[in-house]
């Protein structure tokens, strides 16, 4: 069963003082057509490594001063034969009630397996406004049939905010070996107001800028956890990612991109 | 079958094993998305075992075990569901008898469960394979 989704309701607040550049309602039923875009990379790309994942997909809306429609569902699909399982990843899991009572630090550290950003779009008169926040990923609770990844974003300026996405890996077909399954909360500005719209998420999956703790003799002690190992074979074409966005306004868009065989 | 002395042919029954077997095993060389692991096991047979998990994805494996009791080795194949928890990794599913040598060449069987769990952090291997095989 998937984690539940969670916004922390106490914690949204509103800046009122700022209402006026945002309470202009967008036009209803105006239907944004959007395009996206990936980028994929390993750190380090050399075959038979480990490694760490960094991937990022964009929203461009096609019209002009216009939010895109917000994202509702990211699948992003990691290419065969990557040794994720075999890494150290996650070696402790986080329970989504804790991560949202408590943010990042009420989940062990050693839950977490990457971080990046989240790019939003706020409906507002002229210009929509953008908003940067924070991007945790943790592995969720244990699963039998697949694992759970959470995603816990956190934003401040104009709209606070601390929100989690559950993620699943699931199977996939050829030449994919697994797809990372998303949900995306729709998370209104305001009661009753338009929804902010997802326009970028950058993340990594791996060991990068990661430390967990392992207990020794009543101590804490650091440790690199081992990253995502990299096929000692390349494809001719890198290894293919993809990733398909569901929008709330219906449409589905996809793009695709390869990280090139290292020389 | 199997020539006597003389040559001639002589009829070896089959038999019908319940195969039980707890296998402790550590990997080698460097796990990546194959793990090699080998190590003893007991119950039926008191004899060496050795694994190969092939990671397909984060949460499918296929496991090929090779078992050498004296007289001969059975080696099986299937696939097992994989799931991790905390540091742990959990697999089960069923595996078919594919071929044997010596006095298990003729080894075969079915739906032979298999289980186990692995470290994730040192790959030390615990491994339980039990069902009916023809030998």
């Amino acid at each position: 069963m998937r984690a539940r989704v969670g916004i922390s309701r106490a914690r949204i607040v509103l800046l009122l003082l700022a209402a006026p550049a945002l309470c202009m309602s967008v036009p209803l039923g105006a239907r944004a057509a959007q395009t996206v875009s990936l980028e994929t990379s390993f750190h380090p790309n050399r075959l038979g490594a480990r490694t760490t994942i960094e991937f990022g997909f964009q929203v461009h809306n096609t019209v002009s001063r216009q939010a895109p429609s917000p994202v509702t569902e990211v699948d992003l699909h990691l290419p065969s034969g990557l040794g994720l399982a075999t890494s150290t990843l996650g070696l402790a899991n986080c329970e989504p009630l804790a991560l949202i009572a408590g943010g990042v630090s009420g989940c062990p550290a050693n839950a977490r397996i990457g971080f990046g950003s989240a790019t939003v779009a706020v409906p507002a008169q002229g210009e929509p406004i953008e908003e940067q926040g924070s991007l945790t990923a943790l592995v969720g609770l244990p699963n039998s049939e697949h694992l759970e990844v959470l995603f816990y974003a956190e934003g401040h300026t104009p709209v606070f905010a601390q929100l989690v996405f559950p993620g699943s890996v699931l199977d996939d077909s050829a030449p994919f070996s697994g797809r990372l399954n998303t949900a995306i909360p729709l998370t209104p500005t305001w009661p009753g107001g338009p929804d902010v719209a997802v326009t970028r998420m950058t993340s990594t999956i791996g060991p990068r800028g990661l430390t967990y703790y392992r207990h020794v003799h009543g101590k804490f002690v650091p440790f690199y956890p081992r990253g995502i190992a990299v096929p000692k074979r390349c494809p001719h074409r890198g290894f293919p990612f993809r990733v398909d966005l569901t929008f709330m306004d219906g449409t589905r868009q996809s793009a695709t991109s390869s990280v090139p065989c290292p020389r | 079958m199997h020539p006597n002395r003389s040559g001639d042919p002589v009829a070896r029954a089959a038999r019908e094993i319940n195969l039980r077997e707890t296998g402790h095993l550590h990997a080698v060389g460097e796990p990546g998305t194959t793990i090699i692991e080998r190590g003893t096991a007991t119950g039926t047979f008191n004899c060496s075992i050795a694994v190969h998990l092939a990671i397909v994805s984060a949460n499918k494996v296929t496991a090929t075990f090779t078992v050498r009791p004296g007289g001969g080795s059975i080696t099986g194949r299937g696939s097992a569901r994989f799931a991790q928890k905390g540091a742990n990794g959990y697999f089960g599913g069923t595996i078919a008898i594919t071929g044997g040598t010596g006095n298990f060449a003729h080894a075969s069987g079915t739906n032979i469960g298999i289980s186990g769990v692995i470290s994730r952090e040192t790959f030390v291997l615990t491994v339980h394979v039990h069902g009916q095989i023809h030998v």
